[in-house]
């Protein structure tokens, strides 16, 4: 449970750290572009790169970027063999049994796959490197023209804040029940599907119990401190353009030249 | 029949590379029958220990023996020889009623229906809850001390050998807290070992046998309540009060009245009133 890295940040400084916030969100978003738009495997090399020298860039452990996989494993496992064996295609490239793997379904498995593990190293790459504070900060700025069609930019934010601000909150609440129902000799370990469903009720409850307290404490906190929406709210963090921003948006336009070209230069699966 | 830690070590890996000492050779018997309180600073270990002491957390090195068998082989089997009782424990309340919660570890125990009934009204009656009036209520009515109790007595219906609180008396009220201490007393009347993990001095001098202060992950002394709440100075070092008993004798010492150094209150009011009854005021 605590392995969950996706929302957290990590306090380190780097030039990744030291970019403007709006830049990270924007560039992250070109990069979820580029990753949807990987023809072949070809075109996740360029990919794989721009994760690595960020990641590099960042200092944030490779490890750590490893380890926010691993709640997705089953995810992943899930996805690469429903594609492998449940694929479409003209050609039949193994057949055991009801078994039988098609060329389509072997190319599909391996794109979603990558996909979901570039997207999901991608985007904790942002939250890592960004506090939640000015990751909202940035949200909000780039959301602010929308203001004037009605859409409430700030109360987004500050609502995306809150929960990734929650995340390892929650964790931490799930580890502690957890195991104080150990202690009574709870099973969340073993059994069939429906047991195991059943023996979640003993860690729900308390967890939903405490996450709707602390909605309430701290919305009692956030208005005894005069708390009344983003009118006429100044900040204390003001984002600012620099050259290492500009170079950031070189190297990701450089990015989506890389995969486009890979895609209409070279014809593979 | 005891309780063994060996050369435990505990190592928190809260990120990579980011390593937390939170145990560091920790050597402790819990002898059969005793009462233990581990007291010490903020972060120094207490709860981690606590969470060795039923397996709930493996020592990162060094071994913990019940009966001179390793816990850590054979978990199962030990799980509810040894309550653990966390600190806030009514948020771990779950059912519709306060019987089915206190029912939830005798059942996954595998009993009979007839001795869950049996250990459920029982644990009800040593924390001094009604079971005919609260039984049936919803554990979320009721106030946060009667709460705590219903969570108390969740562990006491699998009728461990051992009990381990963990800062039990947090939060309450006076009456509350004393009904408790009570509580717990009377279960180490009965016979039950018990370890509690507290920063209420009061509480420590008026329940404990024996105390451990721990800090930084050591156990740097173990003796009696006398012996440990006559070390002002040392305990001050280590971040920890002493009893309020204590304090008021030590400040009536030093302004020359002649009494013992007591650390229960009850204790210090029979020495007052002796002290009163020979003539008041006699000077050093
Ligand atoms: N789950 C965890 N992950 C990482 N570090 C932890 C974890 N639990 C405790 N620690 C760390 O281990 C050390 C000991 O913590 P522990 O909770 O045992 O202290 P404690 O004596 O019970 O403190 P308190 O009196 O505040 O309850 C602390 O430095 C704490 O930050
Ligand atoms: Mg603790």
């Amino acid at each position: 449970m605590r392995d969950f890295t996706l929302g957290q940040y990590y306090p380190v400084d780097s030039v990744v750290h030291r970019l403007d916030a709006r830049s990270k969100i924007l560039l992250t978003i070109a990069y979820i572009v580029a990753v949807f738009m990987a023809g072949n495997l070809i075109a996740y090399i360029p990919i794989l790169a721009f994760v690595l020298l960020a990641a590099r860039l960042s200092k944030v452990p490779g490890k750590m970027l490893i380890k926010g996989l691993r709640p997705l494993r089953i995810l992943l496992i899930f996805t690469f063999v429903l594609n492998l064996f449940f694929g479409a295609g003209e050609h039949i490239l193994f057949e055991l049994g009801p078994l039988t793997i098609r060329d389509e379904g072997l190319s599909n498995a391996i794109h979603f796959t990558l996909r979901l593990i570039f997207l999901v190293s991608g985007t904790s790459l942002l939250t890592l490197t960004t506090s939640p504070v000015v990751l909202t900060d940035g949200i909000e700025m780039l959301c602010s023209p929308l203001r004037r069609i009605g859409f409430p930019a700030h109360e987004m934010a500050m609502m995306m804040t809150i929960a990734l601000r929650f995340i390892p909150t929650l964790v931490e609440e799930a580890d502690k029940i957890m195991k104080a129902q150990s202690a009574r000799g709870a099973d969340f370990s073993s059994g069939n599907l429906k047991q195991r469903a059943t023996a979640m009720i003993p860690l729900l409850v308390p967890l939903f119990i405490s996450a709707f307290r602390r909605a309430g404490d701290l919305a009692m906190a956030m208005e005894s401190r005069c708390y009344h929406g983003g009118e006429g709210r100044t900040r204390l963090h003001v984002l600012r353009f620099q050259k290492i921003d500009f170079y950031a948006f070189v190297s990701v336009t450089l990015l989506i030249a890389a995969v486009v070209l890979s895609k209409n230069l070279i014809n593979l699966p | 029949m005891a309780i063994e830690l060996k050369n435990v070590t505990h190592v928190y890996q809260a990120r990579v590379e980011m390593n937390i000492v939170a145990l560091n050779n920790i050597d402790l018997t819990i002898e059969d029958g005793e009462l233990l309180a581990l007291i010490g600073h903020t972060g120094s270990g207490k709860s981690t220990l606590a969470q060795h002491l039923n397996g709930l957390l493996k020592p990162t090195s060094g071994k913990v023996l019940i009966d001179g068998e390793d816990i850590n082989e054979n978990r199962s089997k030990y799980r509810f020889e040894v309550g653990l009782v966390f600190q806030y424990p009514e948020y771990q309340l779950f059912e519709e009623t306060v019987k089915k919660d206190i029912a939830f570890g005798p059942k996954n125990m595998g009993l009979t229906e007839d001795e869950i009934n049996q250990r459920v009204k029982s644990a009800m009656e040593l924390v001094g809850l009604n079971y005919e009036e609260i039984g049936e209520k919803s554990p979320f009515e009721l106030s946060g001390g009667q709460m705590r109790r219903v969570a108390l007595a969740g562990v006491l219906a699998m009728q461990p050998r051992y009990l381990v609180l963990d800062e039990p008396t947090a939060g309450l009220d006076p009456k509350g807290r004393y009904y408790l201490l009570n509580d717990i007393k009377r279960l180490h009347e009965q016979g039950t070992t018990i370890v509690i993990i507290s920063h209420s001095m009061d509480d420590v001098a008026w329940l404990a046998e024996r105390i451990a202060v721990m800090e930084r992950g050591r156990i740097v002394k173990t003796g009696s309540p006398k012996d440990i709440f006559s070390q002002y100075s040392f305990l001050s070092d280590m971040g920890l009060d002493v009893p309020q008993a204590s304090e008021l004798s030590y400040k009536l010492i030093e302004k020359g009245v002649p009494i013992k150094n007591c650390f229960k209150l009850e204790e210090l009011a029979d020495e007052l009133q002796n002290l009163l009854k020979n003539g008041g005021k006699t000077g050093a």
